[in-house]
């Protein structure tokens, strides 16, 4: 109770000071629209099944079996189609999020302040964009931070080689150390042309529909079969290609990921959750 | 802090300026006592007052730096900050490598004596430690050219296995838990943060911040070319500048300018060794890149050696001789080393060798390698 009343107290105060300070700054589209907020959910999964760390073996197109000890990933720059038309981007520096399978925290990306209405499909980007990743310190908060990630799981390379956009790494009899590990990188580089591994996912909502109004947030599962790494244009095999850390290596994964995301459903609101 | 009651006891040491401090001093306690009053009670605190904006001043033959000071304002705290952290063991794995411990000041922030840099376990790296100084006007960092941002320098030694064998994320947590009462001398970084910044949080982007700050300070710039660059005819003996003369027309086309460097990448002929070094390659995967490197800057050359991006000469009689006699063919070796008849090097008589020498030793700058801003303020390791 105590706690509660002195957040309501903080609460009141600072919206004293910014309504005193910054009357200006207020946005009138906000408030003649209204917004809300659209939720994915990403579920890893490994063909049918859910992905499951560290005991569970699969097996790959090309008969290997494995285990996954590590998987995470970036998606950025969420824009979101609507039915009528046209499409709403979300604010760049709120468009960055770091999936990682051993943190189901962050499962659920949310975007936020989204007008209301009616979408029909969504498009981000698989990784980190050229620009961000040759920008300034100041740009690169939260999951862009550098120093980001557990000792040895961080996502940054270095200023050559950016980030890791996806990183899978696991154990299989069919790699000769027992080991298998991808860092898909790859932004294009900065002062020369080098390899460009960013791929633009597109999923449409077909057959359905993320109404967001001011007070129900939808949420949209999607599933993502990180078996579609190692099948696509290129079939990859653990034996013959067990570690890939480069982007010129790993550009081959990168062309198959593209096809590992679908849609499952979309719950009305996120509560249903 | 320590610094600061140091140089006050110095001051007063000397009596005749003990009245006039202490006039000072009570002046200045009255206006803490009297801003105190009228404002909020967060300056009555000396610990919360803002940083102290540093003038930085470009020399005057210098061009315009490269390094946006807009977004990064040099403090007196900041700077002192980065002092630290350049110094201090803390930023390896083996809590005992510092920036400073491989960019050392005697030797123009280099490793003396050192081929191939050291790091946690006495491990070898691939390349020789190049200078720090004038990293300001630097637009890509490392041999390669692999880092484009001050800001970001300090990630690749703190990562690197071979050098400090660290995460810049680690790090962080151990500034965090300081000062750790059994160190040497317990350095308090949150509260150096909290002066250098406002507020005692310690993130990448203000430990990054405060270290180009202080690497921003390392400017060379007095040695007695740089007299003789502003006017003075008589900073120069006969025959340096001769070598002058000699050098702006075999070397300039690279070591161009106030800061004898274009920063561009070139092959100057080294013959390949057992480990072969792509350089600037690395970066930009382009065939035309294969095997080159940044032009090092040469002032304060003389307190640099052994030379090269692998260190492989001691003497500059020896960077010479390889200049007239050693330059070796390749695809990418520059033109400027390829005489009509096809013959590599430059020519040059050993007297004009000579001269270019006793040129390039009137670039070292004495009061860099010494002067105490730059010195380590007694936390780091050096071997
Ligand atoms: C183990 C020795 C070692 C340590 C420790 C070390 N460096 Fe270096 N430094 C080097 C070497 C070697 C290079 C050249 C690397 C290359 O070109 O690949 C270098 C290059 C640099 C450069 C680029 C200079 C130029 O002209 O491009 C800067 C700046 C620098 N270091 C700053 C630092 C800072 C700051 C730290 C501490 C966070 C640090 N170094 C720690 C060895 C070291
Ligand atoms: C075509 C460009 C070019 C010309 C001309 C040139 N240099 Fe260099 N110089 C370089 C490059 C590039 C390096 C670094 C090479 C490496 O380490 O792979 C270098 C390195 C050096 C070094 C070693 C510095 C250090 O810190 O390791 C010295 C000294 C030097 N040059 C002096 C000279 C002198 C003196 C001349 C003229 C006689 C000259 N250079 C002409 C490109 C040039």
């Amino acid at each position: 109770m105590k706690v509660r009343f002195s957040f309501i107290y903080i609460f009141l105060f600072t919206t004293l000071i910014f309504s005193s300070c910054g009357s200006d700054d207020a946005e009138p589209e906000l408030n003649l629209n209204g917004r809300g907020d659209l939720v994915f959910y990403f579920d890893n999964t490994v063909g049918n099944e859910l992905l499951a760390l560290n005991n569970t073996t699969y097996k790959n197109s090309s008969g290997e079996s494995f285990r996954v000890t590590g998987l995470s990933y970036y998606v950025s720059n969420f824009k979101l189609q609507r039915k009528d038309g046209g499409e709403y981007v979300i604010p760049q520096d709120s468009s960055y999020f770091l999936i990682n399978a051993a943190d189901k925290n962050s499962y659920e990306v949310r975007l936020e302040n989204v007008p209301v209405g009616d979408y029909s499909g969504v498009s981000f980007v698989l990784g980190v964009d050229s620009a961000r990743t040759v920008s300034s310190l100041e740009k690169r908060k939260g999951v862009l931070d550098i120093a980001a990630g557990q000792p040895g799981a961080s996502m940054y390379s270095d200023a050559n080689d950016g980030y890791t956009f996806l990183k899978l790494e696991g154990t299989s009899v069919s790699a000769a150390s027992g080991k298998f590990e991808y860092q898909i990188k790859g932004f294009g580089g900065a002062t020369a042309r080098t390899v460009n591994n960013i791929k633009t996912i597109n999923i449409p909502f077909t057959g359905t529909i993320a109404s967001v109004t001011t007070t129900k947030s939808p949420e949209a599962h999607l599933l993502i079969n990180i078996l579609k790494i190692f099948d696509g244009s290129t079939r990859i095999s653990i034996a013959g290609l067990p570690q890939a850390i480069t982007p010129e290596l790993t550009a081959p994964l990168a062309s198959n990921y593209t096809t590992m995301f679908t849609l499952d459903h979309i719950h009305p609101t996120s509560s249903a959750h | 802090m320590l610094k600061t009651v140091k140089s006050i006891r110095d001051i007063i040491q000397q009596k005749f300026l003990v009245v006039p401090v202490l006039v000072l001093l009570t002046g200045a306690m009255w206006l803490m006592i009297m801003v105190g009053a009228c404002t909020s009670e967060e300056t009555v605190d000396p610990e919360n007052k803002t940083p102290t904006p540093l003038a930085w001043r470009k020399p005057a033959n210098f061009p315009d730096p490269v390094y946006d000071l807009n977004k990064n304002p040099l403090t007196v705290e900041g700077v002192e900050l980065g002092k630290f952290l350049f110094y201090d063991g803390l930023l390896s794995r083996t809590n005992v490598i510092g920036c400073g411990t491989c960019h050392q000041q005697q030797s123009a922030f280099t490793h003396h004596g050192h081929e191939l840099s050291h790091g946690v376990d006495d491990q070898l790296g691939k390349r020789n430690t190049p200078s720090i100084q004038n990293m300001a006007w630097n637009p890509l960092f490392f041999w390669d050219g692999g880092v484009r941002d001050m800001d970001f320098v300090p990630f690749n030694p703190i990562e690197n296995p071979v050098e400090m064998g660290e995460t810049v994320n680690h790090v962080l947590e151990k500034l965090r838990l300081t000062p750790d009462k059994s160190a040497k001398i317990p350095v308090d970084y949150p509260k150096m943060f909290k002066a250098a910044f406002g507020t005692p949080e310690i993130t990448t982007e203000r430990m990054m911040k405060a270290i180009s700050q202080f690497m921003t300070t390392m400017v060379s710039a007095e040695s007695r070319y740089d007299k003789f660059a502003i006017g003075d005819v008589t900073a120069l003996s006969a025959q340096e500048k001769e070598g002058l003369i000699l050098f702006r027309k075999n070397c300039s086309s690279c070591h161009e300018g106030e800061l004898f460097t274009n920063y561009s990448f070139r092959n100057n002929g080294l013959a390949p060794l057992k480990y072969e070094d792509l350089g600037r390659f690395d970066v930009t995967r382009r065939e035309s890149d294969r095997n080159l490197f940044k032009v090092p800057s040469l002032r304060n050359v003389s307190f640099t050696a052994p030379y090269m991006h692998d260190g492989r000469y001691k003497t500059l009689g020896e960077v010479l001789e390889h200049y007239t006699d050693k330059v070796v063919s390749s695809p990418t070796l520059d033109p400027a080393f390829i005489q009509s008849g096809g013959k590599t090097g430059l020519n040059l008589t050993d007297d004009e060798k000579e001269s270019i020498i006793a040129f390039l030793r009137t670039l070292s700058d004495d009061n860099f390698i010494k002067n105490n801003a730059f010195s380590d303020p007694g936390i780091g390791n050096a071997f």
